[in-house]
């Protein structure tokens, strides 16, 4: 199945309508991404692949509002949130949306619990009982009163997707989750990241496909497009 | 303001630069009001007096004395012949005047001054003795009994060493010798009577001024000759306070070119500091931006920490001042009779302008940054 046409889709999740973003120099016009349309459904674990350079960061980026598209929509629950005013978008992404990024950054002269309770205002008793778990879950609630620079590359990026799931994301991204990590913390790391599928959609962006066993829908990009979408009951991507 | 508390090392530089400047500009107003109150507080007596006196003549003329003496607020005029000492100010040696009075009058100007006799007693006739306000004894180094130095390189001054025997306090600075012994050891050349009229009441001093300065500016009204009044002149409090605002207001100018100077380079100096933190803050506010943080949100916490730090190096520096002048005033300046200014309203407005711009130069410069800021550009930097 490659490429689906908005008809397809149903209202729920989040729906990508022939995005498109494109750089332009004066002589050409390069596709980051090329009229894309996908859906991924409430609850869903999806994951998107393919080779360096094949574009699929930046869908993550248009998925989730960090980069506005050249042409095409994005919509979130039937909501055209690419549409919005940029203060809904950024109201939407700090209460909807949960990301972790390649690259954990952490704000330096914050203790790890502190960095995990960033995308919370006004972090209560819950919120901090809460990132505390998930530092536990993780393996490092013992970090909690460290700082970033106490810790190890692997323990900050636990981090950092400690601080992603805190506040409950209806939408997690996750970019490369267990590059930078072992085999054994990576899968340990994994089983935490699913636990988002309780309350919302998982979202990640990877080169490994062994991570995403049991996710619902597969992406594969190549060179902008999209070429290949897999669902589980049909899957086309083998790992 | 977690940001500044765990990060001394960058706190420490900006808010010092502001606190160092701030003391350094209130240092320096301070220092000028210092000149300013040493001049009005050696002649505050002149609140309670005023003085006329003619310089080429030993006495002003019977027909000038009777026409000022018979003006409405006049209580009364007492003739003094005084010779001059000088005493230590922050801006070197200033002479003050030491009345050469008679008993009777001594006792009425110590009383009208303000001041009681705390310990001594007034001199004797003939003798060369003396009584002034203790800051100007402590000003001459002397207690009571020793001698004090009353020489004088330039001005009409006594030959002899005259002896302490009296300490006055609670008023104006003032200085009283025997009038008769004056008249014996001055220089005839130099003997000038000194006539101190004495208002009604003080509230009439203004009133009594304005008389005496019609009656030397209007002599023909007054049926007096032009030579009645020529080089006569009449010390006023409000004329010493004229004179000194006009002499002063160079340096008060040349004062606000130092600020301004000050101001701009320290504004320099956070501004870049405030860039170079700020870079090194990229990925913590590329990452709030990328949470979903607005801008503004963004831009009024650094307006909160950049005000906060800038508002505590501005009160450190007023505190700094505070303490090292009130320091310098218990121990050194009044023991020795130094007349020190207060970090007064006039210090703290000159100052001000040091945290409103050092603010704005530093939060704009970073303001600009972080509304132009690009999170997935920052997100990317590997």
């Amino acid at each position: 199945m490659t490429n689906p046409t908005t008809s397809e889709y149903s209202a729920s999740g989040l729906r990508a309508d022939k995005l498109t973003l494109t750089f332009e120099t004066s002589r050409t016009t390069t596709y980051a991404v090329r009229e894309v349309n996908l859906q991924i459904g409430a609850r869903e674990f999806a994951g998107i692949v393919g080779p360096s350079g094949s574009g699929k960061t930046s869908l993550m980026y248009l998925l989730s509002g960090l980069r506005t598209a050249t042409s095409g929509a994005v919509f979130l629950n039937d909501w055209e949130y690419s549409a919005a005013a940029p203060t809904e978008r950024l109201d939407a992404r700090r209460k909807s949306f949960g990301f972790v990024f390649q690259q954990p950054f952490l704000v330096p002269y914050l203790h790890i619990l502190e960095n995990v309770l960033v995308p919370i205002e006004n972090a209560r008793e819950a919120d901090i009982a809460r990132g505390m778990e998930l530092l536990d879950s993780l393996g490092i609630a013992d970090l909690a009163h460290k700082f970033p620079n106490e810790c190890s590359g692997g323990e900050r990026v636990r981090a950092s997707m400690a601080r992603g799931l805190v506040h409950r994301p209806e939408y997690l991204f996750v970019d490369e989750p267990t590059a930078s990590l072992d085999g054994a913390t990576g899968s340990k790391v994994m089983e935490v990241l699913r636990s988002q599928r309780d309350h919302g959609t998982l979202i990640v962006v990877t080169h490994d496909l062994e991570i995403l066993n049991d996710a619902d829908v597969v992406f594969r990009m190549r060179d902008g497009n999209l070429i290949e979408t897999a669902r589980a009951e049909n899957p086309v991507i083998s790992t | 303001m977690t940001y500044y508390r765990r990060n001394l090392a960058r706190t420490l530089p900006v808010g010092g630069a502001i606190a160092i400047s701030v003391f350094l500009i209130s240092s320096i107003v301070t220092l000028l009001n210092s000149v300013d109150d040493s001049i009005l507080v050696n002649y505050g007596f002149l609140r309670r007096f005023s003085a006329m006196g003619t310089q080429y003549e030993k006495n002003i003329s019977p027909a000038l004395l009777n026409k000022a003496r018979s003006t409405p607020h006049v209580k009364s005029v007492i003739v003094s012949i005084p010779y001059f000492v000088t005493i230590k100010t922050v801006f070197g040696q200033m002479p003050v005047p030491i009345y050469g009075l008679t008993p009777k009058d001594a006792r009425e100007i110590t009383k009208l001054t303000g001041n009681k006799l705390v310990a001594g007693r007034f001199p004797n006739p003939n003798e060369p003795e003396i009584v002034m306000t203790r800051s100007w004894a402590n000003n001459k180094r002397a207690k009571l009994g020793e001698i004090v130095e009353v020489k004088h390189e330039r001005l009409p001054t006594l030959r002899a060493k005259q002896k302490l025997v009296g300490i006055l306090e609670g008023g104006d600075n003032i200085a009283i010798t025997d009038q008769a012994y004056v008249l014996l050891e001055l220089p005839e050349a130099v003997i000038r009577s000194s006539y101190l009229f004495l208002p009604k009441a003080s509230s009439e001093m203004r009133a009594l001024n304005n008389d005496l300065n019609k009656v030397l500016q209007s002599p023909k009204h007054n049926k007096l000759k032009p030579e009645d009044v020529n080089y006569v002149q009449l010390y006023t409090f409000e004329k010493l306070v004229k004179e000194l605002r006009d002499n002063l207001g160079f340096l008060y100018k040349f004062l606000a070119v130092a600020d301004g100077l000050v101001i701009g380079a320290v504004a320099l100096l956070s501004g870049f500091l405030a860039n170079i933190y700020f870079e090194q803050r990229l990925a913590e506010f590329g990452l709030l931006s990328a949470f979903g943080f607005r801008r503004e949100r963004l831009a009024k916490r650094l307006m909160i920490e950049s005000g906060a730090l800038v508002l505590i190096g501005w009160l450190g520096g007023l505190f700094l001042s505070a303490m090292i002048f009130r320091l310098l005033d218990y121990y050194y300046m009044s023991p020795n009779g130094l007349v020190l200014a207060d970090i007064n309203m006039s210090a703290i407005l000159y100052t001000l302008p040091t945290p409103i711009i050092v603010g704005v130069a530093s939060l704009g410069t970073v303001l600009i940054r972080l509304y132009t800021l690009d999170p997935i550009e920052i997100m990317e930097r590997r």
